[in-house]
């Protein structure tokens, strides 16, 4: 029976259904907003950089280089004063440069921040976005560009939402948690606000997916193999932290391919199986076709040679410890340019919110997801989809080579992650909307402590 | 709307949201009072004070930043004793100003714990930014042989905008007592001036204060649909199983 044969037969439930996704859309629109308005210009990373390099990209209609930007100086100008013009120096502690630098490559700490020579394909949809906005101030340019960044958060936390309902359509709580989970996670909603690359891959790799839970759950057609190519293609163009979703197209792909000869979905050896074989066909296609090929290229060449010798490497150092905690503190909340620190009470609270989803997950976590007759091709993109998002942490979040350390490069992960979280959530008591109300008021409590309490003195002080 | 299950289900919704506009309520204006008025502080504890003796009186000026002086915290020194018995009063008056009148509260000398602050709450004063205002500590019943003294700062200059004064005491070299100056403005001037910071080279619609309000007042309006979107749900609204409803078909 199709969707819409079975929607038919039930019309007056599509209004009702609907209603929790318009809620939960317009929340994280507000809420979006509202970080969008409390955030000062330029006060997000590489924010300057994903601007100039957009603009650019709006000039040239190509990736801009370092010389574009020199050709192009008047960019760079405008950002520089505007820099001036909002303190920007003064949020990070330090004097702005007196005399006055009149252009952005010519600054110091700003100036250094460049994604120029990367292509990302962030840039030509921001890029389109601001076309109509071409000769207005830098400013207005900003803004319409953080508003489409906030468009594109909301519609990450829909198709999370979706995906969720796909994945126990039994649980709405888990959809609604995972939602809510999404929108206040404090980070999340902070560079959602802001212009970022990493804002589409998100969206991207989200609606990835939902094509590859869509393929274990309704078995292997072309359209789906297509769209979940397709759209694993677009996420791993826009960002390469959207990598892991290439082994685990592989791996949902294969599994369907040989559940769809074998006319059975129910064998979760023949899924193991197909993963070591889609890995290396789908794989190489994908990312020998991507103009992102190169980088890709050594990432997984790093992957596959030395991610044993590179994690005994990071266990080696003295600071693991303090990189795993600024990894946990900047997946949460680090705003600004990673200057603006929490009390610590408060991601010990974020860290018990995910020790809880973590102890309840085989508690009862899992029987939430794994309620169906399709779910065990599900539950095992969840636990692949995990085990991908490890060399993720590895490689992008504590590089080797970078001072700082992210945790938000594990947001295009955030459907999968999120899930397994509130599923634990969920399924350590027997009333999951008693334990979603709590989660729910736990994560508002603490987003608005972020807001009000840090964000807001910290930037208007 | 959502067609909650039953008319329990809605109330505990309807309770759920108004939790989570309270504390999100609650967090912005603290948030805002963080932001607009910190309040003062003169943390220097370096020194202390001569012994509070009856007949003596401690004061330190204090020149209002903000308005709605709500609270004075004052550090103690008992010597390491409990004090026993006897009453401590505290005085508060801004002789030059014609709105706020003198606030006089008298607590117990046990209440006092040695080397913390004792916080002296009364409500916000009607006080203008730029008024001088005095508070006094006296013990005019306190038994003679108690060493209750006050912390303070024996750095000239250590709270730039007042003094501290002595009579009846020596000041041991003290300039300035330990103290903190909590304000509690109103909510008007909380965002009036927090706005005004915010809306300040913003261009067009963004230099607009109606604009952020809007968004505010639309963030609550959404935080209350969160308790219906909990316990409203409607489990009988799931998607069939594909499964059960959709076998895979060949392409």
């Amino acid at each position: 029976m199709s969707r819409s044969a079975v929607l038919a037969r039930q019309p007056r439930l599509i209004w009702p259904a609907l209603m929790p996704q318009i809620g939960l859309g317009l929340l994280a629109a507000v809420h979006g907003l509202l970080y969008l308005l409390v955030i000062p210009p330029w006060q997000a990373p590489d924010e300057t950089s994903h601007v100039e390099h957009t603009l650019l990209w709006l000039k040239l209609g190509r990736t801009a280089t370092p010389a574009d930007a020199a050709a192009a100086p008047e960019i760079g100008q405008a950002i520089a004063d505007s820099l001036y013009t909002f303190r920007a120096y003064e949020y990070l502690g330090y004097s702005a440069p007196d005399p006055r630098v009149g252009l952005l490559r010519a600054m110091p700490f700003f100036g250094s921040s460049t994604t120029l020579g990367r292509f990302s394909l962030a840039y030509p949809v921001y890029a389109l976005a601001v076309a109509p906005f071409a000769g207005a101030d830098i400013l207005t340019q900003l803004y319409v560009l953080r508003l489409v960044s906030v468009a594109l958060g909301v519609a990450t936390v829909l198709v999370a939402y979706v995906t969720a309902r796909r994945v126990a359509s039994e649980t709405p709580e888990l959809a609604a948690g995972l939602a809510l989970l999404m929108i206040f996670i404090p980070q999340r909603a902070f560079i959602n606000a802001s212009v970022n690359d990493g804002n589409l891959a998100e969206f991207l790799a989200a609606v990835t997916f939902y094509w590859l839970v869509d393929l274990l759950q309704g078995g292997l057609t072309g359209r789906r193999l297509a769209a979940c190519a397709a759209a694993t293609l677009a996420a791993v163009l826009t960002k390469s932290t959207a990598l892991f979703l290439v082994p685990l197209l592989a791996f949902c792909g294969g599994g369907a391919w040989l559940s769809h000869l074998r006319r059975a979905q129910r064998w979760p050896w023949l899924m193991t199986a197909a993963a070591l074989m889609g890995l290396v066909g789908l794989s190489v296609v994908i990312i020998a076709w991507s103009p992102a090929s190169g980088p890709a290229l050594a990432v997984l060449s790093r992957g596959g040679v030395g991610l044993q010798q590179a994690i005994a490497q990071r266990l080696a150092e003295e600071a693991f410890g303090a990189l795993q905690w600024q990894m946990f503190q900047t997946f949460w909340a680090s705003f600004g340019w990673l200057r603006v620190n929490l009390p610590e009470p408060l991601y010990v609270f974020w860290a018990a919110i995910a020790l809880i989803g973590v102890v309840g997950l085989p508690l009862g976590g899992w029987t939430l997801i794994a309620r169906r007759q399709t779910s065990v091709g599900v539950t095992l993109l969840l636990g692949a989809a995990f085990c991908w998002l490890v060399p993720v942490a590895v490689y992008f979040v504590v590089p080797a080579s970078a001072p700082l350390h992210q945790g938000r490069y594990l947001f295009p992960g955030l459907v999968p992650l999120g899930l397994l979280v509130v599923a634990g959530w969920l399924g350590l008591v027997r009333r999951p909307r008693a334990s979603l109300a709590l989660l729910g008021l736990c994560l508002i409590t603490l987003d608005a402590l972020v807001l009000w309490g840090t964000a807001l003195p910290y930037f208007y002080r | 709307m959502l067609r909650p299950r039953s008319p329990r289900v809605f109330v505990l919704g309807a309770a759920l949201s108004a939790v989570a506009v309270v504390i999100t309520g609650l967090a912005a204006l603290e948030g805002l009072r963080l932001t607009v008025a910190p309040g003062d502080e003169q943390a220097e504890s370096q020194t202390q004070s001569g012994p509070l003796q009856p007949g003596a009186i401690i004061s330190q000026s204090v020149i209002a930043r903000w308005p709605g002086l709500c609270r004075i915290e004052v550090r103690f020194s008992t010597a390491g004793a409990a004090l026993v018995a006897g009453q401590v009063e505290f005085r508060l008056q801004a002789p030059y100003s014609p709105l706020v009148k003198p606030v006089t509260q008298q607590i117990d000398a046990r209440q006092i714990t040695d080397g913390q602050y004792y916080r002296f709450e009364f409500p916000a004063l009607p006080n203008r930014i730029g008024e001088t205002l005095y508070f006094a500590i006296t013990a005019p019943e306190i038994d003679p042989d108690a060493e209750l003294t006050l912390w303070g700062s024996p750095t000239p200059g250590a709270y730039a905008l007042g003094q501290a004064q002595f009579q009846a005491t020596p000041s041991n070299g003290l300039q300035d007592l330990a103290f903190r100056a909590r304000y509690c403005p109103s909510v008007t001037y909380l965002l009036d001036t927090w706005l005004e910071r915010a809306t300040a080279n913003r261009p067009g619609v963004l230099g607009q204060a109606w604009l952020y309000l809007a968004v505010i007042c639309a963030f609550g309006v959404m935080l209350s649909w969160i308790g219906l979107v909990i316990y409203g749900a409607d489990p009988v609204a799931a998607a069939p199983d594909p499964a059960v409803t959709r076998p895979p078909t060949p392409d």
